[in-house]
């Protein structure tokens, strides 16, 4: 009881994926028996970044207790998460565990989230773990991504840190990186070029698109970008 | 929670509300690849997963239960079935020490179980063994049926009209058969239908199965059962109770975990409620030795009890005599040499085998924090010096004549205030001194958790994981009695493979090839103009063979029909 306002906060409500109703009570009452526990107290404690730093490669920057996440076909709201961009882990905040009057902050399974999502400065990112074939051409390694579409194509983000040293302190580089994965292969888009080579099938009428909406792609939000797909995802089922 | 958990469920759940209508009832549609066997042959099975209200294919519980009952209602093959989907398949070897006679084969699934068990979906067939006295066996001159040149197609349905065009109605032996499906509805348009398809000799067949295929439906609504029955929505739910071994009271509000012998930890923890009750979750397919003990070693005094995974009794009518049709003697006898020369061959061939191998489990924990290989290392005397030299953030601590072990931590290099967990071969286990005297040569690898570690709400601090080369712990024993047994969430899979004489080298293998089923497909999917195709080869025996066609579509109409095609 040592942090009652943040207690309300956390309190997560849940909701179900679209059943019967009969089926969601059956759902629930299947969850409350065989997962009691808080689904997230999952995984080994999170270490902080102690040592002296400039910033840290967490997102969001402010915790609050406004992301959700998906675990056995159950979504849990309004929960703390923070992202480890540098370390691509989940990290699961609850006021709830003290141990030694403690708060234990915990890196949550990657095998039992299904997707997650974080209200960013740059509006709701939606996360889910991508594994790649060994075989399959492209860029990117198996670990959490952002979806952006999943249309005739994927659009994803990833959020990456990489360390360096700024004037004898630890800095973490956060940098946000887009894909498209077509046909099972991974593109990496900077600009029209490489939108285009991804979407090659279709490449005339995307390049008109771009022209006649003037998105220019090098600097276009992920939301403009994902007009783009959904363009040519129309085109596609035409 | 836990007070409403003892008022028992029927007062506190929707679905057993007094609301009748609301309640969500499962029902399962059943199909075999044919009707009469020969003992050591494989019963080829789909299971279909239907609303019961409707009959729609659904996708709710995950497991399926599938027994084979003698005409004393005993069952004498059980099987339970992941089907993740809304329909699955299994294949069922038939022991050559049962009986001939008719037997009865039922399904359900967990959620079916609080329900009368004539709600369950049934199927008889008549089995055959050459090999024992077969005086139980009534002789019937009523002809079942009769073979055929002319090839006739027949169709029953529900709603959901099926055609079936070959390219040919005769083939010769070892040649390949094209078979194309057509799906309608009776409105003549095109439906994507979920269908299984099986191709047998013709005498092994019920040509009366035509008029038994319908869906079964609930027999009207009914109250749930006394013992409620969980849904089982991920794997197999392993419940049951903790009790005192003196006093027979149960173990309440305590921490229990549940653990697998092998080498990949995959430990469970649950807190048992007021009544000592627990639920786990298991997803292992083949025969494992799991542990089920308290978390805190010192409750030792302890039994468990579990509750039977199949259901047990019946309330439903068991089948009744066989009586052999005398004007397929001929051909059963013909069928019977088949079945003793396909056991001979088909080791020798690729044909049908067990399904692809599990992908190989991950401990609980994922990656540790650091990992010993004990071969990548000079040979030390033992665990204890091994634990000493090598590994990191570990240290042995001996009290009182007993040996412990202490995990530093990994954020301030102190030592954490309780003892960490300690797992061999992925089973906590307590006795330190034991665990120390491993044969080194007998131990492949320890691994570390250097971190709190939280499990199903649970906080250890720590893990130390040791892991032998048998990964059968070594023959470490407990210090007091342990609840230890072999299990198997699901039955091992397997699938029908035929074999395909689509080169020259194997059309001309000397081989024989005698199988009694040409081919068993059950999962095949009409598209959306609602057609779809299938091949398969004959084999060396020449005569009648039936084409059976069973299925569902998405609006819960069913459909069948057979055709007889001619091997010469």
């Amino acid at each position: 009881m040592k942090y009652p306002s943040i207690l309300l906060l956390v309190l997560f409500s849940l909701s179900l994926r679209a059943q019967q109703p009969e089926q969601n009570a059956l759902q629930e009452l299947y969850q409350d028996l065989l997962h009691p526990s808080d689904p997230l107290l999952n995984g080994r404690e999170y270490k902080y970044y102690f040592h002296p730093h400039l910033s840290t490669p967490l997102i969001p920057k402010d915790l609050l207790p406004s992301a959700s996440v998906v675990i056995r076909e159950k979504q849990y709201q309004n929960v703390m998460l923070l992202y480890d961009t540098y370390k691509d882990q989940v990290v699961y905040y609850n006021p709830n565990t003290l141990y030694n009057n403690m708060i234990i902050t915990v890196i949550v399974n990657s095998d039992i989230i299904e997707e997650f999502t974080l209200q960013l400065r740059s509006g709701q990112a939606r996360f889910k773990y991508l594994a790649f074939p060994e075989n399959q051409e492209g860029l990117l390694s198996n670990g959490f991504y952002e979806i952006v579409s999943e249309g005739a194509c994927k659009f994803i983000i990833d959020h990456s840190s990489v360390k360096k040293i700024k004037e004898g302190m630890v800095a973490y580089q956060y940098t946000t990186e887009r894909y498209i994965i077509s046909s099972g292969a991974v593109y990496r888009i900077k600009g029209k070029k490489s939108l285009l080579k991804a979407l090659s099938d279709q490449a005339a009428e995307v390049n008109d698109y771009l022209k006649r909406t003037k998105v220019q792609v090098r600097t276009a939000d992920k939301e403009q970008l994902k007009e783009v797909l959904d363009y040519y995802t129309g085109l596609k089922h035409s | 929670m836990v007070c409403l958990i003892c008022l028992g469920l029927p007062c506190w759940h929707p679905g057993f509300s007094q609301d009748g209508p609301q309640d969500y009832r499962e029902a399962i549609y059943l199909q075999t690849d044919r009707d009469l066997y020969i003992v050591g042959e494989q019963v080829w099975m789909k299971v279909y997963k239907l609303d019961a209200h409707g009959n729609k294919p659904d996708n709710f519980s995950k497991v399926v239960y599938i027994e084979l009952l003698n005409q004393a209602g005993y069952p004498v093959h059980q099987l339970k079935l992941h089907v993740p989907d809304k329909s699955g398949s299994a294949g069922l070897t038939l022991s050559d020490t049962l009986s001939s006679g008719n037997y009865l084969l039922r399904a359900y699934t967990s959620w079916m179980k609080n329900y009368p068990a004539r709600d369950f979906s049934f199927r008889t067939i008549s089995l055959i063994n050459p090999f024992r006295n077969m005086e139980s066996i009534g002789v019937s001159s009523i002809q079942v049926g009769t073979s055929t040149d002319t090839c006739p197609t027949v169709q029953t349905d529900n709603g959901l009209l099926l055609e079936l065009t070959s390219d040919s109605s005769t083939y010769g032996t070892r040649e390949r058969v094209k078979v194309n499906i057509q799906a309608t509805d009776s409105s003549g348009n095109p439906v994507e239908a979920n269908l299984s398809v099986s191709v047998s000799r013709s005498c092994l067949y019920n040509d009366h199965r035509a008029n038994i295929h319908a869906l079964l439906h609930p027999s009207g609504r009914e109250e749930p059962g006394s013992t409620p029955y969980l849904p089982e929505l991920e794997g197999v739910v392993l419940s049951g109770t903790m009790l005192h071994s003196v006093s027979d009271e149960p173990i309440a509000n305590e921490n229990i975990v549940l653990s697998i012998v092998g080498k990949a930890a995959r430990c469970q923890v649950y807190k048992t409620n007021d009544k000592g009750k627990f639920y786990f979750n298991l997803d292992n397919s083949g025969v494992q030795e799991i542990v089920i003990q308290p978390a805190d070693s010192a409750v030792s005094d302890y039994y468990v009890e579990l509750e039977p995974d199949f259901h047990i009794g019946y309330d439903h009518p068991l089948p009744g005599p066989f009586y052999l049709d005398t004007t397929r003697l001929k051909a059963l006898n013909h069928g019977i040499i088949n079945m003793q020369i396909e056991k001979i061959y088909k080791t020798y061939r690729q044909g049908n085998s067990a399904a692809t191998p599990e992908a190989p489990k991950i401990d609980f924990y994922g990656e540790p924090e650091y990992h010993i290989q004990i071969s990548d290392y000079v040979l030390l005397k033992n665990v204890r010096e091994v634990i000493k030299e090598i590994v990191p953030k570990v240290s042995v601590r001996v009290s009182e004549g007993k040996s412990s072990l202490w995990v530093d931590n990994g954020i301030d290099d102190l030592y954490f205030d309780n003892k960490p967990l300690v797992l061999v071969d992925g089973v906590p286990f307590d006795d330190v001194d034991q665990v120390l005297n491993i044969s080194i040569t007998e131990l492949e690898r320890i691994e570390v958790i250097n971190l709190r570690y939280f499990l199903d709400g649970h906080m250890f601090e720590g893990i130390i994981h040791f892991v032998t080369k048998e990964g059968k712990m070594a023959g470490l024993e407990f210090d007091h009695a342990i609840f230890r047994q072999a299990y198997a969430a699901f039955s091992e899979e397997s699938c029908f493979r035929g074999p395909l004489y689509s080169s020259d080298s194997v059309k001309n293998s000397p081989l024989a090839d005698f199988r009694n089923t040409l081919y068993w497909n059950p999962d095949l999917h009409t598209r959306e103009d609602g057609n779809t195709n299938f091949e398969f080869y004959t084999s060396d025996d020449t005569g009648d063979y039936t084409v059976i066609v069973e299925g569902i579509s998405p609006d819960g109409k069913s459909g069948f029909i057979y055709k007889k095609l001619l091997v010469q």
